[in-house]
């Protein structure tokens, strides 16, 4: 009877126990209802994963994560439940077990995105062969043969569910890209067109007042903008994207984007007029101003030659200037276009 | 979600996806567009990205903002509503045909006899003497007739009246006289076994003991006129045809030995009623079946038919029909002329003594003005031929020819 006594004493198995882990920050607890729920809908064990290796990888993002919720928040039940709801809890597993170097998740990696990530590069390239350079140096990448430290780093370490995985791995594979073409650019040869358009002594010179405060007053329009307007205008006039992928990528129609665009550019003109007449510019020559070469603002590189001038390392330091420097070009190549984004396009497709 | 966008850093791959995706909070997606109204490099990005993204996003977007769209449902969800008025339409459809089909029983012998030329005869009797008992009678008798018009509603109107007529002697005649002015309205069919040879209108009056007399008698008398007036009053000629059969057939149970009092009104008119079926030399009548008449009368009528047919020695239908005191003579649907003295038990046959065939019988009574003293009266039998000529008898055996009326 005493050792029933004990055994009824005792507490209860760790199976019924919430699964805990104990961090700097708060204690996250996930309870075996909602684990076993993620579970079933994960789908994790039709290639493989363990459980308990299932349950490690959902605490292990919980934890970096905090289940979306600010530093030193515990989550309730609620929010575990709707922070996993709002994650691609599928990907989220297969990115992390791949990361954690699971074999049998890499295979179903390969399989279910080994092809799409081919197409996706050679998309991305224009070029079968750069494209599956491309794609066998981001899987050398994502198998991490890359190390640091002597740490093996795996670019799926990174990866936290909120997109799907597919869209995240393009937008890396994209990122590669342009950083490898940003790298190599430099290396081409300028063709003599491009001199002779850039050499600045040929360019008629711009009274240093003026060009100072228009481009003061540019900035300053262009920052009251709001920030989607301001998105449109450079990818508009900047980077020549059509009024179709600008649609695209912001879901909405393309009429909607050139209505947008050119109510943005009259805001801007009208902006510009009353800037530099604060500044203390007469009407007229306010007018004047907005008449003037964009070339004469120095300013008129073409935004593939700006990008150029940064890489991948050196962004974040250059952000702040390239803004700046985005901001007076926008406004150089809206003052250049009188007729709306529409007329713009039309005249290109001519 | 914690926004992932520092200043002056790029957003990782993770928050572009999310961006490209639309899976961004408002805040969140204000600072990435920030960032990339000033980042060209993440703008590429973002842009070599998207056409790759389109066969499988566009899907997911298509679908979301189908989701918003209200979208025809096919032909059924376009037309969902549709269904009220459709309805509303079909059953005042259904009524219409109801009501079509209603109305087309009841004036296919009217179309009949509106083919047939307004020739007309007439041949006026004033009323005779009256028995109490018949006011109720009478009504369901004009009933009858009006019942060929299918409203019911006026036949329980008519019963009211009739009954209400019993209660309030007062209210009984004006109640009379306008049934006297319902029946001119009637559009009783003409059964098509007359071969329209023989029309004319009848207004069927009761009248007590004490409300007939020489007043209730000059009333009549003066109503009657008025008919007689309109000789080519198709409706008078059409329901004198229904009479022949309704008003003038015996009630024994009900109305007294002598005491049938009726104000007939007839209207004949001469010739055929129906192109085909009577010719206008000579009209046949008894080659007009009576089931088509059958068909038109209400079941009452009918087995009226039916019981006449049997009851004359000819084993043909009565024609017409007309009691005084204990003598009824009738007429078969072939012109022949029967009389019995016993109610209509046992028949004899009367022998013609006109030319042609006798088309309606009625009982006639001498009127004071007739007879140039009031409240005297005795009932003669009167018998129009086809050719509208009236003979008066008092037996009913013994015709004499009575001169027509000057117009």
């Amino acid at each position: 009877m005493a050792y029933r006594r004990d055994v009824d004493a005792a507490p209860p198995q760790a199976v019924n126990e919430p699964l805990r882990a104990d961090t700097s920050a708060a204690t996250v607890a996930l309870q075996p209802a909602l684990l076993d729920q993620l579970w079933g809908d994960c789908g994790a064990a039709s290639w493989g994963l363990l459980r308990s290796d299932f349950d490690r990888i959902i605490l292990l993002a919980a934890m970096r994560q905090n289940f979306g919720l600010t530093a030193g928040t515990s989550a309730g039940a609620q929010e575990q439940a709707a922070f996993f709801r709002t994650t691609k809890l599928a990907d989220l597993v297969l990115a992390t077990a791949c990361a954690e170097g699971n074999e049998r998740a890499w295979e179903h990696f390969m399989e279910a995105y080994g092809a799409q990530l081919t197409r996706a590069a050679i998309a991305i390239s224009g070029s079968e062969t750069v494209g599956r350079d491309l794609a066998d140096a981001f899987y050398a990448e994502l198998y991490g043969l890359n190390t640091r430290e002597g740490q093996r780093k795996c670019p799926l370490e990174s990866y936290r569910g909120r997109g799907s995985l597919l869209g995240w791995l393009r937008t890396t594979l994209s990122q590669r890209f342009v950083d490898h073409y940003r790298r190599t650019f430099r290396e081409e040869a300028l063709d003599e067109d491009y001199h002779d358009a850039t050499t600045v002594a040929d360019l008629p010179q711009l009274d240093p007042a003026i060009g100072e405060t228009l481009r003061s007053a540019i900035q300053e329009v262009l920052s009251n903008q709001p920030a989607e307007e301001r998105f449109m205008l450079a990818a508009y006039y900047l980077d020549g994207q059509t009024l179709a992928e600008i649609g695209q990528l912001l879901r909405v129609h393309e009429a909607t984007v050139s209505r947008r665009l050119k109510r943005a550019t009259q805001s801007v003109r009208k902006g510009l007029v009353k800037n530099l007449e604060k500044k203390g510019m007469s009407r007229r020559a306010a007018e004047e101003a907005l008449g003037t070469d964009p070339r004469d603002l120095e300013l008129g590189m073409n935004l593939k030659k700006l990008l150029q001038h940064s890489t991948a390392e050196t962004f974040p330091e250059q952000a702040i200037s390239d803004s700046a420097a985005a901001q007076e070009t926008v406004a150089a190549a809206m003052l250049s276009n009188t007729q709306g984004p529409l007329a713009t396009e039309a005249n290109g497709e001519e | 979600m914690k926004p992932t966008v520092q200043l002056g850093a790029h957003p990782d791959a993770e928050s572009l996806t999310a961006f490209a995706e639309q899976l961004l909070s408002g805040t969140e997606r204000e600072q990435i567009l920030a960032h990339m109204a000033t980042c060209s490099r993440c703008r590429e990005v973002v842009f070599l990205t998207q056409p790759m993204m389109e066969p499988e996003k566009l899907a997911s977007a298509t679908e979301l903002q189908e989701s918003f769209r209200p979208t025809p449902r096919g032909w059924s969800g376009a037309w969902r509503w549709a269904w009220i008025p459709a309805t509303a339409l079909a059953g005042f459809i259904g009524f219409a045909v109801l009501q079509h089909q209603r109305r087309a029983a009841v004036s296919q012998p009217e179309m009949a006899q509106n083919v047939s030329p307004p020739e007309t005869v007439r041949n006026a009797t004033p009323a005779n003497t009256v028995a109490t008992p018949s006011v109720q009678k009478q009504a369901p008798r004009r009933e009858e007739a009006k019942g060929l018009s299918a409203d019911r509603g006026r036949a329980d109107r008519d019963t009211e009246v009739s009954s209400g007529a019993l209660d309030r002697k007062d209210k009984a005649t004006q109640k009379k006289d306008e049934l006297a002015k319902e029946s001119d309205l009637l559009s009783a069919v003409a059964p098509a076994a007359l071969g329209g040879s023989a029309h004319g209108t009848l207004s069927a009056r009761a009248k007590t003991s004490t409300v007939g007399g020489p007043m209730a008698q000059n009333q009549a008398q003066q109503q009657n006129n008025a008919p007689l007036q309109q000789q080519n009053n198709a409706n008078e000629v059409r329901q004198a045809g229904t009479l022949f059969d309704s008003a003038d057939k015996p009630t024994p149970a009900s109305v007294p030995p002598g005491g049938a009092s009726e104000s007939v009104t007839v209207t004949a008119e001469q010739g055929p009623r129906l192109a085909s079926a009577a010719p206008a030399t000579a009209p046949e009548i008894a080659t007009a079946p009576p089931a088509t008449q059958s068909v038109v009368l209400s079941n009452m009528k009918t087995s009226r038919l039916a019981e006449g047919r049997s009851a004359l020695p000819s084993e043909l239908g009565i024609l017409s029909q007309a009691k005084a005191a204990k003598t009824t003579i009738a007429i078969d649907t072939a012109g022949a002329l029967f009389l019995s003295e016993d109610g209509g038990k046992h028949w004899q046959p009367v022998k013609a003594q006109w030319t042609g065939r006798a088309v309606l019988v009625k009982v006639r009574p001498t009127t004071a003005v007739s007879r140039g003293m009031l409240g005297q009266s005795t009932p003669h039998f009167q018998l129009t031929t086809e050719k509208l000529e009236t003979w008066i008898s008092e037996d009913g055996k013994t015709w004499t020819l009575e001169a027509p009326l000057a117009k």
